[in-house]
């Protein structure tokens, strides 16, 4: 019985990977994301009671009974209808405006990450340091290259390390042609422009690997340049980079 | 707003556990700047590299005020730009005014 409950929320919860039938968000991994999950969930509830209440009358003129043939206009009626959709959509408005507004702010970053979109492939540059810039190119695994247990078309070669509980900024370009740069799990996709800086915040809350895709049809390839955040505690963060910029 | 003091206690937290170990990497990165809040921020890069280079003009390189100017715009720049800038900084083709 348990068993079986788990074998259920197993195949209806929600991973850090896209999955096939996937329908539903991935597992959120920063207050970004969590924040867009509880706005589709409430936008959800006003609309399965929208759906209801029009299926309802619909059913309701159709089976003809209730009519009235003298009824020309209603005042009342008018303003009912109108003013009801107006308070139902300022109710979706305003969390929109709120979440929009949020998605923008980046406090104060302890760290800057920056992400390259090239055909076809993504760069990344950590240059917070003063030495060396560290950069490096971040390449798909090839289908006939992988373990068992990696995703197809999902991974690549070198990781982009990121640590929890801290503020990030990501500063995201292209070098070509537009790409963009997208990891649903932690509710970030932002268009890589030539010539261009756009920035976005991240915080990641928990330790995990988060799996995105370029998000803007950027050629043959477009579909072959895959992203992989690997989200460590900062102490292991740290030990990655000065492991680095000892070689 | 329970949920951003939940995250700025974190953030704390994990500060201070990494300067208590006394780890040898400051992290430390270009701070909110009140001229850009926005998502485009090509015009902070461009702005503190014209910046540095005016400063070193005016009082070398190496002085403390150059060097912030220096770190801000190594962290925003992709090094391609900078590394193309300072080609054109040396031929003298360089577009801003410094
Ligand atoms: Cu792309």
């Amino acid at each position: 019985m348990l068993n079986n409950f788990f074998y259920i929320v197993n195949v209806c919860g929600k991973k850090d990977i896209p999955e096939s039938w996937h329908l539903g968000f991935q597992e959120a991994a920063a207050p970004v994301m969590e924040e867009i999950v509880f706005f589709h969930d409430q936008i959800m509830f006003l609309l399965v009671i929208i759906v209801i209440v029009v299926l309802w009358l619909l059913v309701e003129a159709l089976n003809g009974k209730y009519y009235d043939r003298d009824l020309i206009d209603g005042t009342l009626l008018e303003i009912v209808w109108t003013l009801i959709p107006a308070v139902i959509l300022v109710f979706i408005a305003s969390p929109s405006l709120k979440l929009l507004y949020l998605m923008d702010e980046v406090v104060s970053p302890a760290l800057t990450i920056k992400a390259i979109g090239h055909q076809w492939y993504w760069s990344y540059e950590y240059s917070d340091y003063q030495e060396e810039t560290l950069e490096f190119d971040s390449y798909m695994v090839p289908t006939s290259d992988l373990n068992s247990g990696d995703f197809r078309l999902l991974e690549v070669d070198n990781r982009l390390v990121v640590p929890i509980n801290t503020h990030v900024r990501i500063l995201v370009t292209g070098a070509d042609v537009l790409h963009s740069f997208a990891v649903p799990a932690l509710g970030i996709k932002t268009d890589a422009v030539p010539g261009r800086l756009n920035q976005a915040g991240i915080f990641i809350k928990r330790p995990g690997t988060f799996y995105g895709q370029c998000s803007e049809i950027c050629g043959a390839n477009h579909s072959f340049m895959p992203i992989v955040i690997e989200a460590v505690s900062l102490d292991r963060y740290i030990n990655w980079m000065l492991s680095l910029s000892n070689e | 707003m329970r949920l951003w003091l939940a995250h700025y206690w974190l953030y704390i937290k994990a500060h201070k556990e990494m300067e208590e170990g006394g780890s040898q990497l400051v992290l430390q990165t270009a701070p909110f700047d009140a001229r850009f809040p926005y998502t485009n921020q090509t015009k902070n890069c461009w702005q503190n590299f014209v910046d540095f280079h005016r400063c070193s003009k005016k009082l070398g390189e190496e002085h403390e005020s150059c060097k912030y100017f220096k770190r801000v715009y190594t962290s925003l720049c992709p090094k391609g730009w900078v590394d193309n800038w300072n080609d054109q900084v040396e031929a003298g083709t360089f577009p801003g005014r410094i």
